[in-house]
């Protein structure tokens, strides 16, 4: 498979949103976050959403995994509208597809570096050693072969991210949701997540969608969004301006 | 499904604290549970096998006041006072005693039975009213319902080729100050002591005891002209169990067509095994009532625990665990606390059963011995999983209720 042709492919429209809407109504009174976004996001592509904070991207990428219903509209990953899916279904396709990194709290805090990565393959009929194997392997490459029996709480944030990501990418998704992967990070151990995230990109044709508030090495992306009043401003790709 | 286990028990294993209090809670539900029914089981048997040396014999007799009673006669010598009696009423006779006796020992419930005259006679020189019983020494029946070698105090009990002799009744003798060796006369014939007897209650005891055809003698020489032949006034009888009695009482009543026989001694044994040893159902609802806290402090633990991991919840819901993974992460989580509880439990109330004079629990002491059946043991078990099932439902409902993004934007 040629992934610089999936990148540029025009037609193959992997995931889309129409008109997406989602009010969240607290005390009777209706607070709507996304207000009729539009966005079709080809294979391989890296999409990044920038926009201030409370602007609603963690909102967004909730809805785009699953993880909540939108209010109106549609979310069309791989041909299949989302909001037509169970939640089981919603499960299924994040436990094969879509993987999410959050703002904050990624990992389970009583549960080892290991643990937190195999938590994405129990469950799935892999065998143990089969398991133990992959995790290995995913927490070598990002540099903590040694931290496996750490508990999050001893390993630094930059760290704890590299777990949150090895477990993103046991499952071996098709579509990444970063929400602010570097978001208290210094800016060379951002500039580190970032690779480990796009690696899987360039290399398997992965398709990535990362939300920031803005200090974020915004070079990598093929299409950059400004969320405001609800809705996405197109600001072109750093790459083509 | 492994997995599953060892998820759970590794889970347990990070919350010590509140793992052993459930598996605490468990263990003493099911302890409880399986000492409570191993100690009812030890005051049941033993209330039977008291009931079994009082409660297994009776007599029965057909009273003088009921007329035309088929099978029976009415012979009385003129006077009052003497005549055939039992439990102090006047009584018929049943005629053709050996073949009735025969037919009740064809009973399946009946373990003996043998033929019984009791007669009061009046003492010629004093007045004073005195009771002849008539018996074959060798009936093993008559060992249980009037008296037995082993009740002799003074002298020995009646063999079966003595003649002319009889025993007293220890009381009898006191007030007549007769030893043995000593001569008695009834109805003009004279007998000699040769044993003293003290028996405990017994449903037809008599002050003199003789054999059944000495006794018939001088109950003939008393009657006069309407004397008696193979007949006799009381059947006494020992059933197989204490639990047949009643049963024994009704198929003996139906050989005498109409409701003519008497048995008595047998009403009084009821509301004894209701007294004795521990009230069940108190024993039960103590159970229950424990078994059920048990559950409700486990479910509030394993509730509490859902929802400080909330966000744990929520985090692998994200990464594609279904609501079914979580559900029976949870239950696994509460069942493997409940089933080691259990298990625990059981042993601790082997070794409570074992080690504790249980007698002293249940207030009887008794020939029975503690039962500890496997049975009890299994039904502890599946009471501690079944707990450990109710107890995790509503929280794992409560967890799979829970949509992952709540869970995850509270910070
Ligand atoms: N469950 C909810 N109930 C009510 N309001 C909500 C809920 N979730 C989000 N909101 C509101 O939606 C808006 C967008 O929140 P969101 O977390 O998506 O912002 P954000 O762009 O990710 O901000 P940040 O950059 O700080 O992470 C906020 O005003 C927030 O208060
Ligand atoms: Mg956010």
């Amino acid at each position: 498979m040629n992934v610089v042709d999936e990148i540029t492919g025009e037609g193959d429209i992997f995931l889309e949103c129409k008109d997406l809407r989602k009010s969240f109504t607290v005390k009777r009174k209706e607070i709507r976050v996304l207000r009729g976004i539009n966005l079709s996001v080809n294979r391989g592509e890296i999409v990044v959403i920038a926009g201030k904070t409370g602007a609603g991207k963690s909102t967004f990428l909730g809805v785009l995994g699953g993880l909540e219903r939108q209010t109106e509209g549609s979310v069309i990953f791989e041909g299949r509208c989302m909001e037509d899916l169970s939640h089981e279904e919603l499960a299924l396709l994040r436990r094969q597809k879509i993987s999410v990194i959050f703002q904050n709290y990624n990992l389970l805090p009583s549960w080892t570096a290991y643990e937190n990565v195999e938590a994405a393959l129990l469950h799935i009929g892999m065998s143990k050693t089969a398991r133990r194997e992959k995790v290995k392997t995913l927490l070598n490459n990002l540099g903590l072969g040694e931290r496996l029996d750490n508990l999050p709480s001893e390993l630094s944030i930059g760290q704890q991210q590299r777990v949150a990501i090895a477990r993103t990418l046991a499952n071996e998704p098709a579509l990444i949701l970063a929400d602010e992967p570097t978001g208290e990070l210094d800016a060379e151990t951002a500039q580190e997540i970032i690779e480990h995230l796009i690696t899987p990109v360039r290399e398997k044709g992965v398709t990535l969608v990362i939300a920031t508030h803005g200090i974020f090495p915004l070079d990598i992306s093929t299409r950059l969004f400004y969320m405001k009043d609800g809705t996405l401003v197109p600001q072109g790709s750093i790459q083509q301006g | 499904m492994r997995d599953l286990w060892e998820c759970a028990w590794r889970e347990l294993k990070r919350r010590k604290g509140r793992t052993l209090t459930n598996i605490f809670g468990y263990l003493l539900a099911a302890a409880i549970m399986v000492v409570v029914v191993g100690a009812l089981l030890y005051s049941k048997e033993a209330t039977s096998s008291i009931l079994n040396r009082v409660g297994t014999r009776f007599i029965a007799f057909v009273p003088a006041h009921i007329p035309s009673c088929p099978e029976c006669s009415a012979k009385s010598p003129d006077e009052e006072s003497e005549g055939f009696v039992a439990y102090g009423v006047a009584t018929n006779l049943i005629t053709n005693i050996t073949n009735f006796v025969d037919k009740v020992k064809k009973l399946d419930t009946v373990y003996d039975a043998s033929g019984y005259l009791l007669f009061r006679f009046k003492d010629q020189k004093d007045g004073h009213l005195f009771t002849v019983g008539g018996f074959d020494p060798d009936d093993f029946v008559v060992s249980k319902t009037c008296c037995a070698a082993k009740d002799i105090v003074k002298g020995r009990f009646l063999l079966p080729n003595d003649r002319g002799v009889v025993i007293l009744e220890k009381a009898y003798a006191k007030l007549k100050k007769l030893k043995e060796g000593d001569e008695v006369t009834i109805a003009g014939s004279m007998f000699s002591v040769i044993g003293i007897v003290k028996p405990p209650i017994r449903p037809a005891k008599a002050e003199i005891y003789m054999h059944f055809d000495e006794a018939e003698q001088v109950i003939n020489k008393r009657m006069g002209a309407s004397s008696i032949h193979n007949e006799a006034n009381v059947i006494l009888i020992e059933v197989k169990s204490s639990k047949v009695q009643d049963e024994a009482i009704t198929s003996m009543k139906n050989l005498l067509p109409g409701d003519y026989l008497v048995a008595s001694s047998y009403a009084c044994y009821r509301p004894a095994a209701k007294v004795m040893g521990i009230n069940e159902d108190a024993a039960w609802l103590l159970t229950i009532i424990i078994g059920i806290c048990a559950v409700i402090l486990a479910l509030k633990s394993q509730l509490s625990s859902v929802l400080e991991r909330r966000r744990d919840i929520g985090i692998l819901k994200a990464i594609g665990w279904t609501d079914g993974n979580v559900v029976s992460q949870i239950l696994a989580e509460s069942v493997l606390q409940a089933m080691i509880g259990g298990i625990l439990g059981c042993l601790v109330a082997v070794a409570i059963l074992l080690f504790v004079p249980i007698e002293m629990l249940s207030g009887i002491e008794a020939g029975a011995h503690i039962i500890i059946s496997p049975w009890v043991l299994v039904l502890g078990f599946v009471l501690a999983f079944l707990g450990g099932i109710i107890a995790g439902s509503f929280p794992a409902f409560i967890a799979a209720r829970q949509r992952p993004a709540d869970a995850l934007r509270s910070i």
